[in-house]
């Protein structure tokens, strides 16, 4: 296997991207919409990530980024805003509204931080579905109708590869050093010079963006949104799911749980529809008893991942063989 | 005269529980100080109000005459007062050099690039003796290794003044002078060291000093040959079985 190197890697995953861009060319709408949703629900995963995985806060209302990007996006460009514009605004709407929550929720730890994130979709599902002059209600919110399939396709891409790219450079910078030392222990990382609260706020401000983003494009393209879908189970365990499946706290993680997953979901959803919030549950509970590193964790796949520097640890023995010369 | 680290009339009480009582503890630059006394006697207590961990109930730290008994953990780390913990603490599914370099990135001293970061976390391991455990997982070393890990993470953060908490105990014979040769060369490097420690022949050939402390209370503070013969410290110690005995014979 002496193929799988940092190297080939670049290589596979440019090529990768380019059969993807071509897509539109060769398949179907119905493949393209696929791939959409992927994209999508990668980018929800490695967002998660940065909290639930690099930071080790189990961010279980991480779809309210998403939720409130899609509707706040909805809402802009039913009063004429541009796409660029309305997805500008949504987001830093956002990313505030994360910072703002940042203060209460890191008075938290643990579980009690993850029940309390998960409180907050709950009220945000009230407030879509009674917020009626503004959000439409239960009956959800409609955007100017319109074929926007492939643009929206290119522009989950961008994000889901942006998104890719953001979570690979936090592992390797000084940043994503601070979150994993607050990950392993709180108090001595403060007691190291990390400034715990300002890292552990910021780290929600940057994992809200792409949700944030993700949640504009998809609303755009399926110019429909409805407080179930953007605040329902569905949408805030995937991303969990997916993170914890593949392995948290590493970029190749979500990656393969997303894969994993929609290919899983699209069988079930034609066998059987709504099963599969049931699959979540059953998966979360048992990925926690057995597999709580993830599938890339396990012992034959961790050497792999190590090798390809794509894990949490940073190759050094290179860097090391730089420092005898 | 300002000093490197003073502190003034701390006191820290658990509820009511005293922890600590009007401690007072002048510190000049290039020292190694022991702070000795029984279990319970408040010196983790001490060090965590030091580095910023707990605030003191009453009192105040001054570092180079400026306050920072008010200021957070972080902060007093990036002044230059750093720690090791008595139970180690280290970064456990992080790699030994991970570790170091958290340190490194937050410390009062950064080196400006990430190349510059790894290399002086590399001499820093090399100096801790732990240069062939860099990508090592840390909960994969030993317990002495671990030791070694907190002191060269403490060490990362480039400090003026290094609190090392019971760092010697539970080594052997022969590793505890290693360290010692370890504490006195981190010394040389300019390091003010205040050490909390049992081993009394440790405390006997490193320190300049020795603070000991009883119930939360400073009994003593002299030069260590003094101490040791000190009565008080001596009771504190060992406990005062032959008077005891007598009075319980006349009771």
């Amino acid at each position: 296997m002496s193929w799988i190197q940092r190297k080939n890697l670049y290589l596979i995953a440019i090529l990768f991207l380019c059969v993807l861009a071509a897509l539109p060319l060769l398949a179907s709408s119905y493949a393209l919409m696929w791939v959409f949703l992927m994209a999508v629900y990668l980018t929800l995963a490695l967002s998660y990530d940065i909290v639930g995985g690099f930071l080790g806060y189990m961010n279980l209302g991480h779809s309210t980024s998403f939720g409130l990007g899609a509707y706040s996006t909805a809402i802009l460009l039913n009063h004429d805003f541009g796409l660029a514009l309305a997805l500008f605004l949504a987001t830093v709407f956002t990313a505030a509204f994360a910072a703002i929550v940042s203060y209460p929720f890191f008075r938290l730890r643990g579980a009690y931080f993850a029940l309390a994130t998960f409180g907050l979709i709950g009220l945000m599902e009230v407030l879509a579905t009674n917020l009626q002059h503004v959000t439409g209600g239960s009956g959800g919110i409609s955007t100017p109708p319109g074929d926007y399939m492939v643009p929206a396709y290119y522009l989950s891409l961008v994000a889901a590869s942006g998104t890719v790219i953001l979570s690979y450079f936090l592992g390797r910078s000084r940043f994503g050093l601070a979150l994993l030392s607050i990950r392993e222990d709180e108090e001595v990382a403060r007691s190291f010079g990390v400034p715990t609260f300002p890292y552990k706020s910021l780290s929600l401000v940057i994992s809200s963006v792409p949700a944030s983003l993700v949640g504009g494009i998809y609303v755009w393209n399926i110019t429909y949104m409805s407080p179930s879908a953007a605040f329902g189970l569905e949408i805030a365990l995937s991303p969990v799911v997916m993170a914890m499946l593949g392995g948290t706290g590493i970029t190749l993680g979500p990656f393969v749980g997303a894969a994993f997953i929609t290919l899983i979901q699209e069988l079930l959803w034609i066998k059987v529809a709504y099963f599969h919030v049931t699959i979540y549950g059953i998966l979360l509970v048992l990925l926690g008893l057995f597999m709580p590193g993830g599938l890339l964790r396990t012992r034959w796949l961790w050497p792999v991942v190590q090798r390809i520097g794509f894990g949490e640890k940073i190759d050094y023995f290179k860097k090391q063989g730089t420092l005898q010369t | 005269m300002t000093y490197l680290l003073e502190c003034k009339g701390i006191t820290k009480n658990f509820g009511g529980l005293g922890a600590l009582k009007d401690i007072n503890i002048q510190v000049t630059k290039g020292e190694i100080i022991g702070i000795i006394g029984p279990n319970g006697a408040g010196k983790t207590t001490l060090f965590n109000i030091i580095a910023g961990a707990l605030p003191p109930s009453y009192g105040k730290v001054f570092f180079k005459g400026h306050e920072i008994s008010e200021k957070p953990a972080a902060e007093v780390c990036r002044l230059g007062i750093a720690r090791t913990y008595q139970i180690v603490r280290p970064f456990n599914s992080l790699t030994t050099l991970e570790n170091i370099l958290i340190g490194l990135s937050f410390g009062r001293i950064k080196p400006p690039t990430y190349k510059k970061r790894i290399i002086e976390a590399m001499n820093i391991l090399t100096f801790m003796g732990l240069g062939t455990k860099a990508n090592n997982a840390a909960e994969t070393l030993t317990l002495v290794e671990k030791k070694y890990l907190e002191m060269a993470r403490a060490m990362a953060t480039s400090p003026e003044i290094l609190l090392l908490d019971e760092v010697l105990s539970g080594l052997g014979p022969a590793e505890t002078v290693r360290a010692m040769d370890t504490i006195r060369q981190i010394q040389t490097l300019g390091v003010t060291v205040i050490m909390i420690e049992h081993v009394l022949r440790v405390i006997m050939e490193l320190c300049h000093r020795v603070i000991v402390l009883n119930y939360g209370v400073k009994i003593a503070e002299d030069r260590p040959n003094k101490v040791a013969s000190n009565p008080e410290v001596v009771e504190a110690y060992i406990g005062n079985f032959g008077m005891d005995e007598q009075e319980t014979l006349h009771a």
